[in-house]
């Protein structure tokens, strides 16, 4: 496990430092992609894309953010069911925990999906409010898992 | 979007678990590396960037659509010791 520890550290810690220090900007989204939609426009025999909405960063941030978590649960999820045998061996504690966690992720997984489908259909701020509710819940099953693997660390 | 300071660091928390824990986390690091350029780079979010995360959150998506839980999600029996 240690293995896998030393060749992240330094990519940690730069992009630790990197979110403490510069904060929150305002990057813009290219025009024409998923979450900058374009519409094709003939005028002339010259097709434009234009701009029918307005890019939506918080959108892209929360999916990303969303990506995110659920490829860090997903991981530890994976790691310990691959392992598992070893991992009962060295402590039970660590599946019966995951294994508490587990349905609540898969319900905040499916909370966010379903979130996602209705803001799709109707972008409005209400909207945007109930997809960060359930990005909310699969924040908190990814850190509860989180914290499952670092009491397994600590005890071992 | 409220509260984007506060997920930095219960997603740092995440991703440091994940990274120890996970050989396949280099998946995650990349994710965390757009995640975090997002927040903290005045550049351009291209479209390849979009479409490709539009594509993995649709992929988790149609796992939902399909009522798909894959195991290692799933709560299993305790193994058996000899």
């Amino acid at each position: 496990m240690n293995k896998l520890i030393s060749p992240f550290k330094s990519l940690l810690l730069l992009v630790a430092l990197s979110a403490i220090v510069i904060g929150c900007r305002n990057p813009k989204l290219e025009s024409g992609g998923a979450y900058a939609p374009t519409t094709p426009v003939i005028e002339n025999g010259v097709t434009n894309h234009v701009a029918t909405v307005e890019p939506d960063i918080n959108f892209y941030r929360a999916d990303l953010a969303f990506s995110t978590l659920y490829a860090a649960a997903d991981g530890i999820f994976k790691f310990e069911h691959d392992n598992r045998m070893l991992l009962w061996k060295l402590s039970p504690q660590i599946k019966r925990t995951l294994d508490k966690i587990r349905p609540e992720a898969v319900a905040a997984r499916n909370a966010y999906i379903m979130a996602r489908e209705a803001y799709v259909a109707h972008p409005t701020p209400s909207g945007l409010t109930a997809l960060e509710q359930a990005l909310s819940k699969v924040r908190g099953v990814t850190a509860a898992a989180q914290a499952a693997v670092a009491e397994f660390q600590r005890n071992n | 979007m409220p509260a984007l300071p506060a997920l930095i660091p219960v997603i740092m928390a995440a991703i440091q678990a994940a990274i120890t824990a996970a050989p396949q986390a280099v998946q995650v690091v990349q994710k965390a590396k757009e995640w975090i350029a997002s927040l903290v780079e005045a550049g351009v979010i291209t479209k390849e960037q979009q479409n490709a995360l539009d594509l993995d959150v649709d992929a988790i998506a149609a796992l939902v659509k399909a009522g798909i839980v894959p195991n290692h999600w799933k709560v299993e029996p305790d193994p058996v010791t000899t």
